[in-house]
């Protein structure tokens, strides 16, 4: 931690000074107003309480991020536990607490997942999606839901609202393929429905055999080898309606539908290589959202979503009943949720927002608890803003209650969550702000945690984290040619106490509170932008994380103060853009540490470090009126295998191209 | 499969003296007489958990009191696989059941590799579970529902038999061949409740009704067979308790000698010493009662005497020699340990397993 600490202040003198060794050559001090340098409505990360990271479809398109799950990973703070190839499973982890604590909002609305608490960010595409953000602890925008407050942090995923310029029509097609018999077109259309309303309509289908080759270490033999029963078939749609009702009013309505078959390779088995599980998912969801800003004191908004997800598995053995499995779980989920604004004058302003859902799991198990839930939650914010100052509080209250058709449900859960944050500009001369945060915030049991056949304990109770992190933030123009430069940096410590997990006993499993987690750690994101002319520019980009995240749970366990499994102590990102008026091309890099697989960190639980590294090349032109977009990427350049996943091979270099047509 | 290394032990005995005089037909486990080698040494399988790929091996040298880890690893150059399931010695070999790996490796003394049994070619996957060892061939139960006989000389697999839903314990007694049919797969339904006797060659059998979920057994030296069927681990309403049977090898036929107290069995003497394990506060707790198999009492005599305690025993073996008592314990995801105590029940020391989840131990001498 002393390291740590050295090397951050050298890092931020050296910034100064080099900031000071720049602003004294130049007169004309150039600096830009505290405003985000996009000009779409990203969050605005320097200016921010807590550490906001926003990727837009412009800047992903520049580096060649694949996926969602791709995108995210370029974050600092974050590690995707990925599964590895198009089919795995990726969720998100932030800052050394497990994935149940990330939120998933779509379009500003939870995706919920009541069974395993994670959701699985590799079945979103990235085809319609306008930005990712990332939000670790409580949010400043205060106008948003309750449940958007209730987690360590947000993962915000905004699709595209068509902006229509002289036709009233907007159309893109776009074709993709590349290794391992990828293939995925994509469909765009938006139509202007008079002055007040329009649609937009979108669908892909994404298929591969995603049979990539991989090599494992098995003491003093390599083996080599193919994946095997990887293929997926992703189909998806979405449809949306806008409308602006009036000045101050907006309307907007999605129904969304996914549908996927794959294969589950499942982890790499010594000596045995024919698993035949299979996975077919349908996800079905209609979200409403009404928007009314009354007058400058008193906004409020209303949303509701209905959620159908089916997930079918099977698998065929020997050693099952008739020589075969096949599991199907359904969640319904019924979600309501209102927020009220009022801006007591221009700093100070106050939000009331209530959220209530009504969740159910069915599944085809016999005796099979059948649990339903019903949630309340309430979150009262205040929020102080000028351009010195900024501070946000908020309290969140949670009521959870539970019944359950067979066995025992859990006891109702009641309980208060504050967060606290604030930013502050230190000095008039330079955007250099300092900025605190605590959030206590917990995640209540899964149903799995608390129903799950044989391991399910419904007298389970909350996981609860706190989270504390301290930032500077700073951000300047140098100069015409050096036009843009930004360096956020936060250090922070969380702690998790009684963390869920299931009991590992070589008797029968269980799910238990059992578990003290604490982290320290250190983020550091750095942007920049040099123009050389209107049409040459260079951008760089790069983070680096560091987490000593260690179990606290008992002295004599032979994991104690051992760094916990899948959390790197060192990781990072980085990019760099060249864009010209011939080809753009931009090189990207993700790293990693070692991990451990298993609580303790032995030899024989060690999960290598990696490096990935991604070259990505597009060229725009016009012909005819229509908009051409050709790209190419190589992932995985060094063409090792890695693995983020023990046993889950992440796949070698691979080709992709896409071509985009904008009509 | 508790009790099957301190048989194995006995059975390297008698193997022994098999192949002094081969025509020897005599059940050797039935008369477990002090054998005439001394071990030096004992190796311990770890599981690793499932999807590791983390099964290992160590070897404690009596010696030199010193454990080494991964010695598989060391002497053949790989690893042993997914989910070390069952070990036993026998004769001048040792037999290494990895379930997920699908495979049993037939090992020399010294943990080198002298033949690996797997599928053949378009076969389904090899799921060996526990093992049992007389008269020149060891019987390996698969989860797939067969009881497989391996040919000691071959190394091959020379028979298998269908037996009921995911075979688990299989015990060799008074020429016949009793195993556990768990239905472990079918716990929504009730788990199983047979036990598939048949004979030493395999050719037909017949089942007998058990408690809910039977696991292990363990003989006496009367001839005696226990069997515990572990039940459905529930606490609430709906729970089946695990029960301590006793089946009579002559008819065969089942009676209940205890409720609630067996998760394990450990035999010893004229003891069993009965162990349960239960969560007290979301932790494991090993409880340790005692039947008497003469006066058919229980009491709560322990064989630990010197207030050691153990959170989570996964089974326990007698030395055959010393009467030394093995106890391997496992420690959440962490490394197992085995814990020496005298045969007076006194803590001598312990040594980690090298992996998590230890599964079985065998006392050879090098």
């Amino acid at each position: 931690m002393k390291l740590l600490y050295t090397s951050l202040v050298l890092f931020i003198q050296s910034i100064f000074v080099g900031a000071i060794a720049q602003t004294n050559d130049s007169i004309d001090m150039q600096y830009i107003k505290e405003v985000q340098v996009s000009t779409k409505a990203a969050p605005p990360t320097v200016l921010s309480t807590v550490p906001v990271q926003v990727l837009t479809s412009e800047s992903m398109d520049k580096i060649g991020v694949v996926s969602v799950a791709d995108a995210v990973r370029r974050f600092s703070g974050v590690v995707v536990k990925d599964f590895g190839g198009i089919g795995g499973m990726k969720t998100i982890a932030i800052r050394g607490v497990g994935s149940e604590h990330t939120a998933v909002l779509y379009d500003g609305i939870a995706v919920s997942n009541a069974q395993s608490g994670q959701i699985d960010i590799g079945k979103f595409s990235l085809d319609n999606v306008e930005m990712l953000s990332l939000t670790i602890g409580q949010s400043d925008d205060i106008f948003r839901t309750a449940r958007a407050s209730a987690s360590v942090g947000v993962l915000n995923i905004q699709t595209a609202t068509p902006h229509f310029k002289n036709k009233d029509y907007l159309a893109r097609l776009q074709l993709r393929a590349g290794s391992w018999g990828q293939f995925n077109p994509y469909l765009y259309y938006a139509h202007k429905l008079g002055e007040k309303f329009s649609f937009s309509v979108d669908g892909s289908w994404q298929r591969a055999d995603g049979r990539y080759k991989f090599e494992r270490k098995n003491a003093t033999e390599v083996i080599k080898g193919k994946r095997r029963n990887t293929d997926v078939d992703i189909k998806r749609t979405e449809l949306n309606l806008f409308g602006n009702l009036s000045e101050t009013q907006k309307l907007s309505f999605k129904v969304y539908y996914f549908d996927s078959e794959r294969g589950l390779p499942g982890s790499i088995v010594l000596y045995y290589d024919g698993n035949k599980e299979r996975l077919w998912d349908k996800n079905f969801f209609t979200q409403a959202k009404y928007v009314n800003y009354l007058n400058d004191k008193f906004n409020f908004q209303v949303q509701a979503k209905y959620t159908h997800t089916e997930t079918r598995y099977e698998d065929t053995d020997g050693k099952y009943v008739n020589g075969w499995l096949m599991n199907k779980y359904i969640q319904n989920e019924l979600y309501l949720t209102s927020t009220a604004l009022y801006n007591l004058n221009k700093d100070i302003s106050f939000s009331l927002a209530e959220d209530i859902s009504y969740a159910t799991l069915n599944a085809n198990l016999a005796q099979f608890a059948f649990p339903e839930r019903y949630s309340s939650l309430t979150a009262l914010s205040a929020k102080y803003d000028n351009n010195r100052l900024s501070i946000v509080g908020k309290l969140l209250g949670t009521y959870v209650s539970e019944n359950v058709d067979y066995g025992t449900a859990a006891k109702d859960k009641k309980r208060l969550s504050p967060s606290l944050s604030m930013s502050y500009r230190l000095l008039d001369v330079t955007n250099l702000r300092v900025r605190a945060s605590y959030k206590d915030i917990f995640r209540v049991p899964t149903f799995n945690d608390l129903y799950y056949t044989g391991t399910g304990n419904s007298s389970l109770s909350p996981e609860k984290t706190q989270q504390y992190n301290l930032g500077l933030t700073w951000t300047n123009s140098f100069s015409d040619l050096f036009n843009y430069f930004s360096v956020t940096t936060d250090i922070y410590h969380n702690n998790v106490r009684d963390k869920i997990i299931i009991y590992p006993s070589s008797f029968y499993p269980k799910s238990v509170n059992l578990g003290k987690v604490e982290i320290n750690g250190f983020d550091i994101n750095m942007n920049a932008r040099f123009d050389m002319s209107s049409k040459v520019n260079l951008q760089l980009s790069g983070n680096y994380t560091y987490q000593d995240a260690i179990d606290k749970t008992d002295p004599e366990d032979k994991n104690y103060k051992d760094q916990i499994p899948y959390t790197p102590k060192h990781s990072g990102a980085g990019s760099v853009t060249l864009e010209n008026p011939y080809v753009n091309i931009s090189y990207s890099i993700v790293a990693s540490g070692i991990t451990y697989a298993l609580p303790q960190n032995t030899d024989m639980n060690k999960v290598k470090a990696y490096t990935d590294q991604t070259i990505s090349v597009n060229k725009s032109f016009e012909w005819q009126a229509i908009k051409f977009r050709a790209q190419a990427d190589i992932s995985n350049l060094s063409n090792k295998t890695y693995y983020v996943v023990k046993d889950y091979p992440m796949p070698g270099r691979a080709y992709r191209f896409t071509l985009r047509m904008d009509f | 499969m508790n009790k099957m290394f301190f048989r194995s032990a006995l059975l390297l005995f008698s193997s022994m003296v098999l192949f002094a005089c081969s025509d020897d037909d005599n059940n050797d486990k039935g008369n477990p007489t002090q054998p005439e080698f001394t071990p030096n040494g004992a190796y311990v399988l770890s599981s690793g958990g499932k999807g590791n790929n983390a099964a290992t091996i160590a070897y404690y040298s009596m010696d030199t009191k010193e454990a080494t880890q991964h010695v598989f690893t060391s002497a053949n150059g790989i690893n042993l696989g997914d989910t070390g399931e069952s070990m036993i010695a026998y004769g001048s070999k040792i037999y290494v059941a990895v379930y997920n790996s699908g495979i049993i490796y037939v090992l020399d003394n010294n943990c080198k590799i002298l033949n690996t049994i797997v599928a053949a070619e378009g076969e389904d996957k090899l799921q060996p579970r526990e093992m049992d060892a007389a008269n020149g061939k060891v019987y390996v139960t698969l989860y797939d529902g067969y009881l497989a006989r391996i040919d000691t000389t071959s190394m091959t697999i020379d028979k298998r038999i269908a037996v009921g839903p995911n075979p688990e314990g299989v015990q060799v007694v008074n020429n016949k061949v009793y195993v556990a049919d768990s239905g472990g797969q079918n716990s929504a339904n009730g788990y199983n409740n047979t036990v598939s006797i048949t004979d030493l060659n395999l050719t037909t059998v017949k089942t007998i009704t058990v408690g809910m979920n039977p696991q292990e057994f363990a003989a006496d030296k009367y001839n005696n067979l226990y069997l515990v069927s572990r039940g459905n681990y529930k606490t609430d309403d709906t729970k089946v308790p695990n029960k301590l049977q006793q089946i009579n090898t002559a008819t065969d036929e089942v009676t209940i000698l205890d409720e609630d107290r067996t998760f394990t069995m450990y035999p010893n003497g004229d003891k069993i010493y009965l162990i349960n394990k239960v969560y007290v506060n979301s932790l494991p707790t090993t409880t340790i009662a005692c039947y008497n198999i003469l006066t058919k009492t229980v009491t709560d005599e322990s064989f630990i005497t010197d207030g050691t305690t153990i959170s989570d025993i996964s089974f326990v073996e007698t030395e055959p020699v010393s009467g030394d008592i093995y106890v391997a314990a496992a420690n959440k995801k962490n490394n197992g340990d085995v814990y020496i105590f005298s045969s007076e029940g006194k803590f001598q020391r312990k040594f980690d397993t090298g992996s998590s989840y230890p599964m079985g131990i065998a006392f050879i001498q090098k």
